[in-house]
């Protein structure tokens, strides 16, 4: 289901006197801003300009009936949902609008990417940029020459209106084994009331404490229910979903320390991966262990150690899936304990043996400022 | 059956009523020290009874008038909403007496005894005098004689909302050992004509004003977590740009600008960080940088659009969308703050995205569109996801500071308002009214108000 949305080109003609193209940063030359472009169904409006200077009143006007013909020309280039690249059938306009901005060398042309506001703000405002400069890309390549300050972009969000709504089904069980535990609670009750026949009307204190007991046991229970039956739920689609491929024995070590990393609790991470580690050295889960006590030190700040886990990471399994993340985070340790060298070809080799990686990018980004500093 | 009267029923009644008593001394004894404090995290939504009795007024008040009334008002809707307790009328709480008529010696009599049952009750008296008012309010649990927890709050004659709110807290704290998110407040974004602009609320929705009264649009509030700043994405300089200004708006200054956009500053639990979006080389890219601007460092790098920071409660990981694994299919991905260990974390569904790791952090937050927007829940490592969310279309979503509640926007019919909900989806409630609302970001919990 494909739909369409706009881009709007609107013109901001600015009256230079002598200069042609504009090439400085068009964020300065927009000093008269009209207001954000009204939603794509009207026109884009123009600011009403003072004309290029002239000789003659007549060929001013002409010239100036030519310009106006020509703005009213330039066409609206339409974008496929959620996409950024020109569409083929789109070639044509763009083609069309190069050759009106060849023509009219003194305007300075802004180049607009619209969104739908029906989508959240943050990924649409990237989306339109995308939008904006894949245009003015195609516009340049068609007309070379064409400079166009184009850097400065802005985004108007437009409505749009969604027709259709699915409706998806919760799915959510919670077993109550209610008609046992009230049963209990009522002979509960029925054994005390034959237990206070049986006593004398005097000994109330002991009385009162039984009957506050049995109501207290009707709350506790409930509450246990509640809290019980959920738990039950939960460990029996555990122990369904548990396979043995991830190692029995020292699961629950695993788990309960990458919990405790994820809390900041550092030391009893550490605890957890160690233990985990002396019981399970060669399973699947051993490099993630190992990677995550790792963590734990540099979560600490205490980089020689991190830097010591990962090079073991690293050295249990070179081509292994923590290899590359403990690669870039070794590489931060030894410049962090100031082995730039070290940091250097730690990076280095990263990019060499994973260059496709993510963490082969970020490694880039650090080694250029590292020669940056230098 | 299970108590049935044979030895081993009889032996089961035993271990059982043994067990409740030592439950029971427990319960009474927690109560009686304050010092020891049980808390046992679950999934499972138990919600602790509480009734809240009529305030009265005090013996030597000048004058009060509806200002018991008020104030009962007020802390009764605040520990209704906040979704860690069921909030009984006195009536309908179980009895903390029974009686009972039976003979005695050839006439009827009547027994009373204590039932046990009953859940805390919260008494109130307030008194006002020419300087201000004070409540005193105690937490009873029958059938102890004398509170178990007892405070003296002061407050102005015109501050009774934030007193609420202080009381509600104490009550909250003292029965559950939760802070809750009485006090803080929700920074959103309102539309009038063709410009937005960013508002601020409190907790329940009460008293909504606007912060920033432009002609351009401002987007994408984000508190600092001790809320003396909010981060903003405007368009006031030309183009998308981040400024900061103070909570009541005043002192606008640049964070981030650039002839790019500059967007979606999220701002690290501690301070110390602020992650934010980037197309400064052209491609839309997370970068983070200390809350002066120093100290910038890319930390993605990929031909997708990378944006919506969010960070985890230790600041050490970041959640945010990005649609490398397919142009125009926004998906949730983790890594660490260093940009380290990637991970993709949502599967279902082609568009995923502002992805808001719980305070908690046992739980992330984000829309997924299906036609309109729906808001699920997912683990950390990307498994249980959960549905939060089905009528209307509903995006954007915040945590509150005690990860118990979310705000969201939510459009129907065509109108975009701010909504919260319990972070399982229950109790929803509209927030925001007359307005077009969106982008809620809620703020930090300031330490609680006054009293002695």
């Amino acid at each position: 289901m494909k739909q369409m949305l706009k881009m709007a080109l609107s013109l901001t003609v600015i009256a230079l006197l002598a200069v042609g193209l504009a090439t400085t940063t068009g964020c300065k030359k927009r000093a008269r801003k009209e207001p954000p472009p009204p939603p794509p169904v009207e026109t884009p409006k123009t600011v009403e300009t003072p004309t290029a200077p002239d000789t003659t009143g007549q060929a001013a006007r002409d010239r100036q009936t030519r310009m106006d013909a020509d703005r009213a020309r330039i066409q609206t280039v339409y974008f496929d949902y959620d996409k950024s690249d020109i569409r083929s059938d789109q070639r044509d306009k763009i083609r069309t609008d190069a050759d009106i901005f060849r023509t009219w060398t003194e305007w300075a042309v802004t180049v607009e990417g619209h969104c739908d506001e029906r989508g959240t703000n943050e990924y649409n405002l990237a989306l339109g940029e995308r939008r904006a400069a894949a245009a003015k890309q195609a516009l340049i390549a068609v007309v070379p020459l064409l400079a166009l300050s184009g850097c400065a972009t802005r985004k108007e969000i437009v409505g749009f209106q969604e027709d259709t709504q699915r409706i998806r089904a919760d799915i959510d069980s919670l077993k109550v084994n209610q008609g046992t535990l009230q049963s209990a609670v009522d002979s509960i009750h029925s054994e005390i009331r034959d237990m206070r026949a049986k006593s004398e009307y005097g000994s109330s204190a002991l009385q009162e404490k039984v009957e506050t007991l049995a109501a207290r046991l009707d709350d506790i229970l409930g509450r246990m229910d509640r809290t019980v039956a959920p738990l039950e739920e939960y460990l029996r689609k555990q122990q369904e979903s548990d396979t043995t491929a991830k190692g029995g024995l020292g699961m629950d070590y695993y788990d309960a320390a990458q919990r405790d990393l994820a809390m900041g609790n550092y030391d009893l991470a550490e605890d957890g991966f160690t233990q985990y580690l002396q019981a399970n050295p060669k399973s699947d889960l051993a490099d993630d262990a190992r990677y995550g006590l790792a963590e734990t030190y540099y979560g600490r700040q205490m980089y020689s150690q991190a830097a010591d886990e990962y090079q073991r990471v690293i050295d249990m399994d070179p081509m292994g899936n923590k290899a590359p993340a403990a690669m870039l985070k070794l590489g931060l340790c030894q410049r962090a304990s100031d082995q730039l060298r070290d940091a250097r070809r730690t990076w280095e080799d990263l990019i060499q043996m994973f260059p496709r990686a993510e963490e082969a990018k970020v490694a880039q980004q650090r080694l250029n400022e590292i020669k940056n500093k230098r | 059956m299970f108590f049935e009267r044979t030895v081993r029923g009889r032996a089961r009644l035993a271990v059982l009523a043994v067990f409740a008593m030592c439950m029971v001394t427990l319960a009474i004894s927690t109560a009686r020290a304050q010092t020891v404090t049980l808390r046992i995290e679950t999934t499972a939504v138990g919600r602790m009874n509480v009734v809240v009795m009529p305030f009265t007024a005090g013996q030597d008040s000048a004058f009060s008038g509806d200002l018991p009334h008020n104030l009962r008002d007020l802390v009764k809707g605040d520990l209704s909403y906040c979704g860690y307790f069921n909030v009984l009328e006195p009536d309908d709480a179980p009895l903390d007496t029974i009686t009972r008529v039976k003979p005695f010696r050839g006439r009827m009599d009547t027994l009373t005894t204590l039932s046990g049952a009953t859940p805390p009750r919260i008494y109130g008296t307030v008194t006002a005098g020419w300087n201000g008012a004070s409540a005193e309010i105690a937490i009873y649990q029958p059938p102890l004689k004398d509170p178990i927890h007892q405070k003296s709050f002061q407050f102005a004659a015109d501050e009774v909302r934030t007193a609420a709110h202080s009381v509600a807290a104490w009550v909250t704290e003292m029965l559950t050992g939760e802070q809750g998110a009485f006090l803080s407040q929700i920074a959103f974004v309102v539309k009038s004509g063709t410009s937005k602009n960013v508002w601020v609320m409190d907790w329940d929705g009460a008293n909504p004003h606007a912060i920033t009264r432009d002609q351009t649009t401002n987007l994408s509030p984000s508190w600092s977590p001790d809320g003396s700043t909010i981060f903003f994405t405007s368009f006031r300089a030309g183009n998308a740009d981040i400024f900061k200004m103070d909570p009541d708006g005043g002192n606008i200054r640049t964070f981030v600008s650039s002839p790019h956009v500059d967007s979606a500053p999220a701002v690290s639990p501690e301070g110390q960080w602020v992650a934010y979006c980037s197309m400064t080389d052209g491609n839309a890219e997370i970068y983070r940088a200390h809350q002066d601007g120093t100290g910038k460092t890319q930390l993605t790098v990929s031909y997708g659009i990378d944006t919506s920071p969010s960070w985890s409660p230790t600041g050490h990981d970041l959640v945010f969308t990005s649609d490398r694994a397919g142009s125009g299919s926004p998906q949730i991905y983790r890594m660490d703050l260093e940009g380290a260990n990637v991970q993709r974390l949502t599967f279902a569904g082609n568009y995923n995205e502002t992805a808001r790791w719980s305070p908690r952090g046992d739980l992330i937050a984000y829309a997924s569109r299906e036609i309109g927007f729906q808001i699920f829940t997912l683990g950390p490592d990307g498994s249980h996801e959960r549905r939060v969310t089905t009528n209307g279309s509903n995006l954007d979503p915040s945590w509150s500071p005690d990860g118990m509640k979310l705000v969201y926007t939510s459009v129907q019919n065509n109108k975009s308002s701010v909504w919260t909900c319990n972070w399982d989806g229950s109790d929803p409630r509209q927030l925001t009214f007359g307005l077009e609302a969106s982008q809620p970001q809620w703020g930090p919990a300031p330490a609680a108000g006054s009293g002695n």
